[in-house]
């Protein structure tokens, strides 16, 4: 049908950077890249959460925790978080139920002054009951005003239908009103000294500084505890429940999330689990997209993704989908999912498209400091090796067909093996409820929050 | 400033596409860029939104290479997207070195002979996608309903900004067949867009492609537009109470003015520090005001943004309680009074700076997607005339005075505004 001019001789020489990676003397593992070409300077430490028991760390203490090291107001009447901004550098914190990243970036001749501040606020905290009361008010309205967004509640859901109630994976990592209306001043103190502290099992990544003495002087004074031992692995697997969540307003549309635990034996399971899911939702192209989106016009875009970093492994695939069409969509999107067994296997060439388009992502991922920040960061929190990335690319091509088969059937055959979760209008949702399909719960948005 | 200057060349066709080249091998990918000075600004009311359902249809496949877009660039890039605002389209691909042939000849295809292959079937169903965007990104979102009234205020007729890029529902449901052919010969000419291709190419052979593929396309006699600064005719304050009907939960107080800070305009920077200072962060001045110490409001946002015929500067408060819209409303004013009546400092200003500076070294960092180096070059050669400029990206930035940022808030309490109190549906 087109006659479009062949690929060039020209071929790509463009290599992966390298990583490396140091164990200093006090155990903690530093992962590097340089980037000369831009004048930035990153540098974050992660740690990982080990217990996620909920009788332990009550929903969202984590993240709260690290909103009060950087938004609290010190002696001095500055956060954290303005005092690095003052030194002309850019606050970044972040935490999940798994991790906790939290750091700066800053030109690169201006880290040393924003790197003794941030290390010297987890070895000396400092605490404040007023700032506690007023930030976890904040924190409370922060949810209140995120219950408008349908995607928000819909993942809240999933996290409630997928995991143990005794664990805070059950919970979105901000939370939900009632634990943080319980939160007690001192048990924040004693959290925050737990997971706010320098261990052996903490890792550093750094872009843009390779063997600065100055630095490294200072990352290996840090006091560092041994290891704590895991116990996130203690927890029952839930009986996995559907809900619809309605809301008080007449959705337009319906937020829909299906989610599932992967398994994960290897790392050659990382390069099954992405080419599928570029092949179920990861592309436009995509099989959901394709149908929701292009055949249909339920959706203006439907997607899936994979997190590697969550133990075990999560496949979630979503989008918002018309709300008059929301029945339809969930049969499309089971029937995607069973024809890939059936009537609508994978082909080869779909398996190629989607080898092209990952090797040119993982290559490119690594343009910006940024994104190569991102796949660093990628790394240490899926635990692989500094030489992932290449052996990634080395590894993709030998990939067929009966592997991804034999991956994807030992997970899921339907629907009906992932958690499926819908927000959106209560009398579009009512219909759903008597779905030979599927057997939903209906719940308010308010029983969620 | 950024280590590396930019090495950019421009040539221009016969035909009047202006090409630009940015070449950086050190980059895995080609990314190719492609603006029309075309956006909603060109619509006529009754036919809002057809700036934006065009990009859509350009996706849809053209005389020979008539399939879907993304079934053919897909797996030969890193990423390819397009976007319409108010004054222009874009639409980009971040290729594969040895696919960058393939990529020009489409992209000259669909500009030079797209009509001759659009059908019903592809209007309608890229009118089905639009209006489901729509519903995601306005009506199914928080106070995504407010936008469409605001703009219809602070820009009134027939101020080509009265209206929002997505169009209204019903406008798009209209759109004839015939009525977007006429809009691909009006625009998507050859003289009226820009090329640009940053990262890793040969330079000769692309001109040579670029010659081989666009060279031919004829630039018909463009539709006179004019795009000079156009300020809005709004004369005094207005205020307005809406009841909302999205899904936003917490009452916002929304105060937007339409300004005369268009883009390269002399007070673009000034009024983008302003919105610095008053709102980005958790040191700004609104933030401290009304999130930490009053405890009145739960979030906020300032922004100033310049399009090319004039700007906006919003302050958006998302606020606790309906009972407090007046004194948040009050103590906003009397900020904007103060940095007025002079209290600022030279660290807040360079600290504006700072921010400017590592946001703009972040961005150039990366030669394709939105606000890459590709598209950047664009931006400087539509409104600025100059790819250039791109090298010098910081300099009215680094030259604003405390005064400037006192001026620009001069400007903001002598310019009408519109006060919006959104409030929630019991």
């Amino acid at each position: 049908m087109n006659n479009l001019p062949s690929p060039s001789l020209l071929k790509n020489k463009f290599k992966l950077p390298d990583i490396s990676s140091e164990t200093l003397s006090n155990k903690i593992n530093i992962f590097t890249i340089n980037k000369p070409s831009t004048d930035l300077f990153t540098i974050l430490f992660i740690n990982k959460i080990n217990n996620k028991s909920t009788s332990i760390i009550p929903p969202g203490a984590i993240s709260f925790v690290i909103k009060m090291l950087f938004e609290q107001k010190g002696l001095n009447n500055y956060s954290l978080y303005e005092q690095i901004e003052n030194l002309g550098a850019d606050p970044i914190y972040s935490s999940d139920n798994n991790f906790i990243t939290l750091g700066f970036q800053s030109s690169s001749d201006n880290w040393e002054k924003p790197l003794n501040l941030i290390v010297n606020s987890i070895l000396n905290p400092y605490f404040s009951e007023k700032e506690f009361i007023r930030l976890k008010k904040q924190r409370t309205g922060e949810i209140i005003q995120n219950k408008g967004n349908p995607m928000y509640l819909a993942q809240k859901g999933l996290a409630k239908s997928i995991y143990s109630k005794d664990s805070i994976d059950s919970f979105t990592s901000s939370g939900n009103l009632s634990s943080i209306e319980n939160y007690e001043f001192e048990k924040i103190k004693k959290i925050f000294k737990q997971i706010l502290i320098f261990t052996e099992d903490t890792k550093i990544s750094i872009i843009n500084i390779n063997n600065d003495k100055k630095l490294n002087i200072i990352l290996n004074n840090l006091k560092t505890v041994k290891n704590i031992s895991n116990h996130s692995s203690d927890f029952s697997v839930p009986k996995k429940k559907n809900y619809l969540i309605y809301t008080n307003t007449n959705n337009p549309q319906s937020a829909i999330l299906f989610g599932k635990n992967l398994t994960l034996s290897n790392s050659t399971d990382i390069i099954l689990g992405d080419l599928f899911n570029e092949i179920l939702g990861g592309s436009f192209m995509s099989r959901l997209n394709v149908s929701l989106r292009e055949k249909k016009g339920y959706s203006y875009g439907f997607g899936s993704n994979i997190q590697w970093n969550t133990n075990p492994p999560l496949l979630i695939g979503g989008g918002s989908v018309n709300s008059t069409k929301t029945k339809e969509s969930i049969y499309e999107i089971n029937n995607e999912i069973q024809g890939l067994f059936n009537n609508n296997k994978i082909s080869n060439e779909e398996l190629n498209n989607a080898k092209h388009s990952l090797k040119q992502e993982y290559l490119n991922n690594f343009e910006t400091h940024t994104s190569a920040l991102k796949m660093l960061n990628w790394l240490i929190s899926a635990n692989q090796s500094k030489n992932f990335y290449n052996k990634y690319l080395e590894n993709i091509d030998k990939i067929d067909l009966n592997h991804i088969y034999q991956y994807i059937s030992q997970n899921f055959k339907s629907l009906n093996d992932f958690s499926t979760i819908i927000v959106g209008d209560k009398n579009h949702l009512r219909k759903l409820q008597n779905l030979d399909l599927i057997n939903f719960y209906l719940i308010a948005a308010d029983e969620i929050i | 400033m950024n280590k590396k200057e930019h090495s950019v060349s421009k040539i221009t066709l016969s035909n009047g596409l202006q090409c630009i080249l940015n070449k950086d091998n050190t980059k895995g990918y080609a990314a190719l860029n492609i603006w029309y000075h075309v956006g909603s600004k060109n619509e006529k009311p009754g036919m809002t939104g057809f700036a934006h359902l065009f990009e859509h249809l350009m996706f849809e496949g053209s005389k020979n290479c008539n399939t879907n877009w993304f079934s053919i660039v897909e797996p030969i890039s890193t990423g390819i997207n397009g976007s319409t605002n108010s004054d222009r389209t874009n639409y980009w691909e971040n290729i594969s070195p040895e696919y960058l042939e393939r990529v020009i000849f489409m992209e000259a295809d669909r500009m030079g002979y797209l009509t001759e292959v659009l059908t019903d079937t592809k209007l309608e169903k890229e009118k089905k996608i639009v209006i489901q965007e729509r519903k995601q990104n306005y009506e199914n979102s928080p106070y995504g309903d407010s936008e469409e009234f605001i703009q219809d205020i602070i820009f009134p007729k027939p101020h080509p900004y009265n209206w929002q890029t997505i169009g209204y529902e019903s406008d798009i449901q209209k759109a004839k067949l015939s009525e977007t052919i006429k809009f691909h010969q009006n625009y998507y000419l050859p003289s009226n867009s820009s090329l640009a291709i940053s990262g890793n190419f040969n330079s000769k052979q692309t001109i040579k492609w670029l010659e081989q593929y666009f060279g031919n396309i004829k630039s018909n006699k463009i539709n006179s537009y004019n795009n000079k600064p156009l300020i809005s005719s709004l004369k005094k304050n207005i205020f307005h109470e809406m009841i909302g009907e999205s899904p936003a939960t917490l009452p916002k107080l929304i105060i937007r003015w339409p300004t005369n800070s268009h883009i390269f305009s002399n007070n673009e920077p000034e009024l983008d520090f302003l919105s610095t200072i008053l709102g980005d962060g958790i040191g700004s001045r609104l933030y401290q005001k009304l999130i930490t110490k009053t405890q009145l409001a739960q979030s906020l946002e300032v922004t100033h943004y310049s399009n090319e015929l004039a700007g906006e500067f919003d302050i958006s408060i998302n606020i606790k309680q309906e009972i407090n819209f007046d004194e948040i409303y009050k103590i906003t004013i009397d900020e904007i009074k103060n940095i007025n009546s002079g209290n600022i400092s030279n660290e807040e200003i360079i600290l504006a700076k700072n921010k400017y500076k590592l946001s703009i070294n972040r961005q150039l960092e990366k030669s394709g997607g939105f606000g890459g180096i590709a598209d950047m070059l664009n931006y400087f050669n539509i409104y600025g005339g100059n790819p250039n400029k791109i090298n010098n990206i910081l300099d009215r930035y680094n030259k604003v005075l405390k005064q400037d940022v006192i001026n620009a808030a001069e400007y903001l309490l002598r310019t009408p505004h519109l006060r919006l109190h959104y409030k929630i549906k019991k």
